[in-house]
């Protein structure tokens, strides 16, 4: 219960599908999304492929809760192997396509090979066809969708790539419902690489639960005592761009490619500036939150710009103008390109051209070539065709290695580590590089009570927030909800039918989290390349609460060996077979 | 953690206010509350913190309090619980609760935070 019971396989080479039963031994231990969506993908692919090849997978996997009433529910995990790290590279994206792959009668739906043409799947209900996309091929994803919503109808959901996905850039996102984005890592160029240029998926099945009384009661009651409070409402007073302000007063607000935590200009790219052009709140399936800000400025209508945008495209950029960071953000979607990297990738062009290292025409605050760099990325034209391969490649060709802001080759989001001691540990072992999603310790750092220029604690806070969070979009319930673990558990055993308590969860997420460094350190990855950029252990912040301070690279070393150890990795960060065998990982 | 709706109104916030002026600096006999020491602070509640302020305020107000208060003491009156807090900003820049607060600060405060 709560599962459909199928998975459907498209190949791409072949031009068939099949389907399969779900594994239910899967998905008692790893329960969905993210968990069950690395499984099925850690399975059937060799850590060593080319990310970019034929053999890569990419797989779409819901939760247990996808389609039912449950809030903030309503997210879908993508898991493959990232073209901009190496590592395995699972990412989400909101809206309404993942209830929707439930609503046509799957857990999951996994895409393999590679078509000879562009072309476009379509699932509707048991139906799966694949056609030609010549006519969408060269398009943006608002034209792909709105050509193939025209075409097929409108109650289709359409999870599409643009010209960065299709041209292999390792920045580039899918996009979904015109506005959400499977963002990080390049999921949109292994598509690109697989030629399938969108995916539709049309469901009218229903979405059953063991006990519907019992699901309804435990729904209601953790919607207005858990859900609905004031821990979680800034998301739909304000959503992400609250966290502008937040960032600029902690000293954490990546300025000018992170050399300073502070941006004067904050004011005018700050929630209250967000909300002066909103035209209305927009929520995914089933969410009682509604994060998205839906606004229109600068003759661009885009949902967002979320704090990540506004953080990496904005002060990281230099920029303080609302309406430059909105079309930004506009071209961006459109284009099929991730906005931490694409803003990242701008920032040390700016700082490479002012330092006269190399001149790429812009520089901090410059608005026009700033607008034009998207586009030119996307298609690998002029100063773009560099730009493209992301900071580490700029880095290895002009130089400015030192102040190259990647992790494993992925572009570090929007909170600074030098003030938040214990989120570089987090960038440093996160499962697919520079990454915010996999624990967030800026909330007891930068925003809490915790001392965020100390290593003590933060290895056991990290890990904890890494389950945590593995758990959580496993369940598929999302990041904005701090649901407790117990009432995830709760969720769960109304879902699911059978009796989960929290410990099983926290368990479960520690297997998730095992299983893709299993599959990271197969790919070569070691200790070595858990660690940050040079800028953050050799560098002060000039203003703010950390300014003056160093991270001192030993304390840093020290942190990531107690982390290891507290996993139960050895010193190499290698999973032992005891610890393999504890959690059940083959 | 339920949380019942709260219902300001502009007098019940005076009043409030006054209470607090009161308790933290008792007025000598023949004192008017004007010649209390004072300082007015600007205060921004971020968030859905905002439901703390007198309704058709907004988030930005104006709150006077004795001298040598804290930022503490500025949630205390204006009534929010302090587990919704997560931390507080002064002219900018983040500070601890027990902050003193001068004439023309301006206060921002902040609810817990998720995700990113």
């Amino acid at each position: 219960m709560g599962y459909a019971g199928k998975v459907l396989f498209i190949d791409l080479t072949s031009g068939t599908h099949r389907t399969e039963e779900l594994n239910r031994t899967w998905a008692q231990l790893y329960f969905g999304g993210k968990g069950l969506g690395v499984k099925y993908f850690v399975s059937m692919t060799a850590p060593s492929i080319d990310a970019l090849s034929p053999e890569n997978r990419v797989v779409l996997m819901t939760g247990p809760l996808a389609g039912t009433i449950a809030p903030c529910s309503g997210r879908l995990s993508v898991t493959t192997k990232s073209p901009a790290s190496g590592t395995i590279l699972e990412c989400g994206v909101g809206g309404t396509v993942g209830p929707e792959i439930k609503f046509a009668g799957y857990d999951g739906i996994i895409i393999e090979g590679r078509a000879n043409d562009p072309v476009y799947a379509v699932v509707d209900d048991d139906k799966v066809s694949v056609h030609p996309a010549g006519d969408l091929w060269g398009r943006g994803c608002h034209d792909t969708e709105l050509m193939l919503k025209d075409r097929l109808g409108e109650e289709f959901r359409v999870i599409s790539i643009g010209q960065a996905g299709e041209n292999l850039v390792p920045m580039a996102c899918l996009t979904s419902e015109l506005y959400r984005q499977a963002g990080r890592g390049g999921v949109g160029a292994v598509f690109g690489s697989k030629r399938l240029k969108a995916l539709c998926i049309r469901g009218r099945k229903p979405v059953r639960v063991p006990d519907m009384t019992e699901f309804m009661k435990v729904v209601g009651e953790l919607m207005r005592e858990d859900c609905l409070t004031d821990t979680n409402l800034w998301a739909r007073t304000d959503g992400t761009p609250l966290l502008v302000e937040a960032s600029n007063s902690a000293g954490i607000l990546p300025t000018k490619n992170f050399q300073d935590g502070v941006f004067e200009g904050f004011k005018t790219i700050n929630s209250e500036s967000v909300r002066s052009v909103r035209q209305r709140k927009n929520a995914c399936f089933a969410c009682t939150l509604a994060c998205g800000n839906y606004v229109r400025s600068g003759g661009a209508v885009v949902e967002g710009p979320e704090y990540e945008t506004l953080a990496l495209a904005g002060s990281n950029c230099g920029i303080s103008d609302l309406d430059a960071v909105i079309r930004f953000n506009a071209a961006c979607d459109d284009l099929g390109l991730d906005t931490i990297s694409t803003g990242n990738v701008v920032a040390f062009a700016m700082e490479l051209t002012e330092r006269g290292i190399h001149d790429f025409g812009m520089r901090f605050g410059d608005i026009r070539p700033y607008l034009e760099v998207p586009g030119l990325i996307a298609r690998r034209e002029g100063i773009g065709s560099d730009l493209a391969q992301g900071v580490r490649y700029v880095a290895e060709k002009y130089g400015g290695r030192n102040f190259a802001m990647e992790v494993k080759g992925l572009e570090i989001p929007g909170y600074e580590p030098r003030g938040a001691w214990g989120m570089g540990l987090a960038y440093a072992t996160s499962d697919r590089g520079a990454c915010h999603m996999r624990a967030w310790p800026v909330a007891d750092e930068a925003y809490g009570t915790l001392d965020p220029f100390t290593t003590e604690g933060k290895a056991a806070l990290v890990i904890g927030g890494q389950h945590y969070n593995a758990i959580k979009f496993s369940l598929i319930v999302c990041d904005f909800w701090a649901i407790s673990m117990e009432n995830m558990a709760r969720l769960a055993s109304a879902a699911t039918g059978r009796h989960v308590t929290s410990e099983e969860l926290e368990r479960a997420g520690e297997r998730i989290y095992n299983t893709t460094r299993l599959f990271n350190v197969r790919a070569g990855f070691r200790r070595a390349a858990d660690t940050l950029p040079d800028r953050i252990f050799k560098e002060t912040l000039k203003t703010g609460r950390a300014a003056g301070r160093t991270y001192p690279k030993e304390e840093f070393e020290r942190m990531l060996s107690e982390y290891y150890a507290l996993r139960g990795w050895d010193e190499e960060g290698v999973p032992t077979p005891t610890k393999l065998e504890e959690l059940e990982i083959s | 953690m339920a949380q019942a709706e709260r219902d300001w109104s502009i007098s019940q916030m005076e009043y409030y206010q006054h209470e607090m002026f009161h308790r933290n600096a008792p007025m000598e006999h023949g004192q008017s509350v004007s010649e209390i020491p004072s300082c007015g602070v600007m205060v921004v509640l971020h968030g859905s913190l905002e439901r703390y302020a007198p309704p058709g305020q907004g988030r930005r107000m104006i709150v006077h309090l004795p001298r040598g208060r804290t930022m503490a003491d500025l949630i205390d009156i204006i009534g929010i619980p302090r587990q919704y807090v997560s931390f507080g900003a002064v002219n900018g820049v983040r500070r601890e609760m027990n902050q003193e607060l001068k004439d023309g600060d301006e206060v921002a405060l902040f609810t817990p935070l998720s995700g990113g």
